[in-house]
């Protein structure tokens, strides 16, 4: 499918929180009760819709086991928005967030759109960390902020969409410089027969078109 | 008659020397003087006028008409002959008054001539030599010196003009000449022949004795004029020069001297008086011509007159000096019949305001609002009573100047005028029109648009056909696309992945090697390079894996197929398993070693010997290059395309085993680094 933008997301936070859930049911529509462990990074992509135009998320699924994190870091770079995603039912992952965000921040550009996700929010009988928390250090640190549940699926579509949307916005507003790719940002193929094998190379070439 | 011969070819000299330079002007000139010393060197004279005014054909036509009269012979000429030396001389200044018009006039009684144009206040002053004033109104155009001239012509006329034709064909020149020094040159050898026909002409007028008697000033000065080259040899005698004469010749002299560094000779100043008097006359006429042809245009146009409006503006109104104007503009061209029926006061008046302007320093200096022709009444008395005395004392450089400017200036603004009201108008009468312009356009438009639109309506969709069709086809070539399908199966993710994990992986290594101790340095290094060794697949090592078997193969199953005759929509289906089949594959397999990279960094402890496990992949890398070339043998149709991809995901995959060097690199030193810790 030929789109006009790809966007670069990262999903970042603790190890079990559920990043890998969430994307599974963003891009399959389905729920994996038991997941492996993430090696390093694992991808997944979805076309979505913004302004009548299509556009692309590659999604980097990184492993949030403390090991990887070295590893990890490195994928930041050229991410244009990023899931930070903590559990509610545990109050240890909605604390490590200032570490996590302040990795983000360090090693990505400072355009990106953070998305502050509490996941789980099906458990609400085991829930640890209040959203007003989890709305007060969104506020505190300019981040979106939702609560999802990617075993119902509730939210999961909007957090990935809003974030998606504010990214558009941003290249409205010229905030993000498209043809810079360090932004995660690519223009997509004018057509699909345009060798998506080069995207890189092809991929500029034919977003005339699509801009406005 | 040979005369009009000549003169015809007289003219095209003369035509040709207004266009071409001074020098080729000068030599023209010559040769014309020589040749048609007679006669036709007025004829040149006059025509080179006429085709510098340009505009002004009916003068040109007037010439070759007098030119074709007067060698027939027409009584006035022969008269004029009889009285002077050279009936040619006499030609010539009735083809100079011919070209006015009045020629005929003339040559009956110069004395009745009443040429309105030619008939300036000069001639009115000089009593009606009318017909030498004309002429040399004619010739010499209002300016001052040419009222001079007029009057020297006036004399040679009466005396005969004879001689005087070679002067005042000399002085025609001049004035046709724009470039004074031409006119100089030219007028040198005319200058000599006049000056002894000067000479005669002085000795022999009677009537121009009257005539300069009346106006001895002046007729000296044109004497001098056009006898200035006579000067030269024959000399005019100096005494004849008055005061104010000698001031205008020292004035002409220092301008010529200032603008032509340095002539300053005797007779070069009476060249400069006649230079100076042809280029003022030159630069009238044409001015006269834009004049007119401006109010043609405007005429044409009914745009108000752009003098008028400036008229307005400045003086508020002299309804009069407008008219006049216009008049003026309108009998410049046709100055000579309407001139002639005209009293000579009225038409002189006419014809001298005009002049008057561009001649009389005063008119000029008044002229910045407007041109010449627009000078009132008032203007016109002033100037036939300054013709008389004011002339000489007001002439001089600066007036010249002041004239140029003026002129020059009026051009300008004038054209400049002319552009903007036709501009106006046009876009007025195409505003008025466009309307119209629409309505038919629309009505052409609607009677082509109604079959058109279902034209286009049908172009449109077949074309939106086509277009389905090719995404169709898109689609589908998609679907079979390596390089989509390899980003489909995330291989791309994962190649970029382990790109940047390698380049992080570089860098730390180059960190640190570049903080490790000699020592380690040295135990590490043969691991290293071995490990390098390792990475570096040979090319010649994964040729041989099952090649002849490959090519058996393919020969094998295209055989089948043309046996089979298998339908397109299977082949494209074992093409597209195939190219998605090895998409995955290669897409796995950078996967693979994506995730081995990511492992050997996080699991260096446990993995102690990275030379085996760069040995592992490197058998890995083979294993994977050899297993897509088994692909490929699977499919038969598009092999050249399967193979092709199959290179590229051999590609890739060596591409990714290089990748994981780095990592190797790192991991191995940084677990060197912690044993030895």
């Amino acid at each position: 499918m030929s789109y006009a933008y790809l966007f670069k997301y990262i999903i970042i936070g603790d190890t079990g929180v559920g990043k890998s859930c969430l994307l599974l049911q963003f891009t399959d529509k389905r729920f994996q009760p038991v997941h492996d462990l993430t090696i390093g990074v694992e991808f997944g992509a979805r076309m979505i819709s913004i302004d009548g135009k299509q556009i692309k998320l590659q999604i980097w699924d990184t492993a949030g086991q403390e090991s990887f994190r070295s590893i990890t870091r490195s994928y930041y770079r050229g991410a244009a928005g990023a899931l930070l995603v903590y559990d509610i039912t545990r109050r240890d992952t909605f604390n490590h967030l200032t570490t996590w965000l302040e990795d983000a921040r360090q090693h990505s550009n400072s355009n990106m759109v953070i998305m502050l996700i509490g996941n789980k929010s099906d458990l609400e009988a085991r829930r640890d960390v209040k959203k007003e928390e989890g709305e007060a250090f969104a506020r505190e640190h300019g981040l979106i902020f939702m609560e999802t549940s990617a075993k119902t699926a509730a939210n999961v579509e909007e957090a990935f969409i809003n974030t998606a949307k504010e990214i558009y916005q941003k290249i409205q507003d010229g905030v993000f410089d498209i043809n810079n790719e360090a932004n995660g940002i690519k223009i997509g193929p004018q057509h699909s027969t345009s060798n998506p094998s080069m995207p890189s190379g092809g991929g500029n070439a034919g977003p005339s078109g699509n801009c406005c | 008659m040979s005369d009009s011969e000549e003169e015809f070819a007289s003219a095209d000299e003369g035509d040709m020397e207004a266009k071409s330079g001074a020098a080729s002007k000068q030599s023209h000139v010559k040769e014309t003087v020589n040749q048609t010393e007679k006669a036709g060197v007025e004829k040149d004279t006059v025509k080179t006028k006429s085709s510098k005014k340009g505009s002004e054909k009916t003068h040109t036509k007037h010439n070759q008409d007098t030119a074709s009269k007067s060698p027939e012979g027409e009584g006035p000429l022969q008269k004029t002959k009889s009285q002077s030396k050279p009936t040619s001389g006499g030609k010539g200044k009735k083809g100079k008054q011919k070209s006015k018009g009045k020629v005929q006039k003339q040559e009956k009684e110069t004395s009745d001539e009443t040429d309105p144009t030619q008939a300036s206040a000069n001639v009115e002053k000089e009593d009606e030599g009318a017909s030498s004033i004309s002429k040399a109104t004619n010739l010499s155009d209002v300016n001052s010196e040419k009222k001079d001239s007029s009057d020297g012509k006036i004399e040679l006329n009466n005396s005969q003009v004879i001689d005087s034709e070679g002067a005042t064909s000399c002085v025609f020149e001049s004035d046709s000449n724009t470039d004074s020094t031409s006119a100089i040159t030219h007028e040198k050898p005319a200058g000599t022949q006049l000056s002894e026909k000067l000479v005669s002409e002085e000795t022999l007028v009677g009537e121009g004795a009257s005539k300069k008697e009346l106006t001895a000033e002046e007729l000296e000065e044109k004497a001098n004029m056009i006898k200035s080259p006579s000067s030269q040899s024959i000399s005019r005698p100096p005494p004849d020069h008055t005061d104010k004469e000698e001031a205008v010749l020292q004035k002409l002299a220092g301008a010529a001297a200032e603008k032509k560094g340095g002539w300053g000779w005797g007779w070069g100043s009476s060249l400069l008086e006649v230079a100076s008097s042809s280029v003022s006359t030159f630069t009238k006429e044409v001015g006269e011509g834009l004049h007119t042809m401006m109010e043609t245009v405007e005429s044409t146009l009914n745009v108000p007159d752009p003098e008028e409006l400036v008229r307005g503006k400045k003086e508020g109104g002299d309804a009069d000096t407008s008219e006049k104007g216009k008049q003026d503009t309108e009998t410049s061209e046709k100055t000579i019949s309407k001139e002639n029926e005209k009293p000579k006061e009225v038409t002189q008046s006419d014809n001298q305001s005009e002049k008057a302007e561009n001649q009389s320093p005063e008119a000029e200096a008044d002229n910045q609002s407007a041109e010449s022709s627009n000078q009132s009444t008032k203007t016109r008395n002033q100037n036939k009573s300054e013709e008389a005395e004011g002339w000489f004392s007001s002439w001089g450089v600066s007036n010249i100047s002041k004239m140029v400017e003026n002129t020059s200036k009026n051009l300008v603004t004038g054209s400049l005028d002319v552009l903007e009201n036709i501009g106006k108008k046009t876009f007025d009468a195409i505003n008025e029109r466009d309307p119209g312009l629409k309505k038919t356009r629309h009505f052409l438009l609607d009677r082509g648009d109604k079959p058109n639109l279902s034209a286009s309506l049908r172009e449109a969709k077949e074309q939106e056909e086509v277009r389905a069709q090719h995404e169709k086809e898109s689609e589908e070539a998609r679907k079979a696309h390596f390089g989509s399908l390899f980003d489909e199966f995330q291989g791309l993710a994962h190649l970029e992945a382990l790109e940047m994990l390698s380049n992080q992986c570089e860098k730390s290594v180059n960190a640190l090697l570049g903080s490790l101790s000699p020592d380690t340095l040295g135990s590490i290094k043969p691991t290293l390079v071995q490990v390098r060794a390792n990475c570096e697949v040979g090319e010649d090592e994964e040729e041989d894996v099952e090649e002849q078997d490959f090519e058996v193969l393919v020969k094998g199953y295209v055989r089948d197929l043309k046996i089979g005759a298998t339908p397109d929509k299977l082949i494209k289906e074992l093409h597209r398993a195939a190219i998605s089949g090895l998409a995955e594959f290669t897409s796995k397999s950078i996967e693979q070693f994506h995730k081995a990279g990511e492992l050997i960094l996080l699991d260096r402890r446990e993995l102690s010997d990275f030379v085996v496990a760069s040995e592992t992949l490197q058998r890995l890398t083979k294993v994977l290059c050899a297993e897509e070339k088994t692909d490929e043998i699977k499919i038969s149709h598009l092999v050249t395309n399967i193979y092709l991809e199959a290179s590229n995901s051999s590609s890739y995959i060596q591409d990714g085993f290089q990748l994981l060097l780095p990592v190797l690199q790192q991991a191995t030193i940084e677990s060197s680094q912690e044993q030895d810790s």
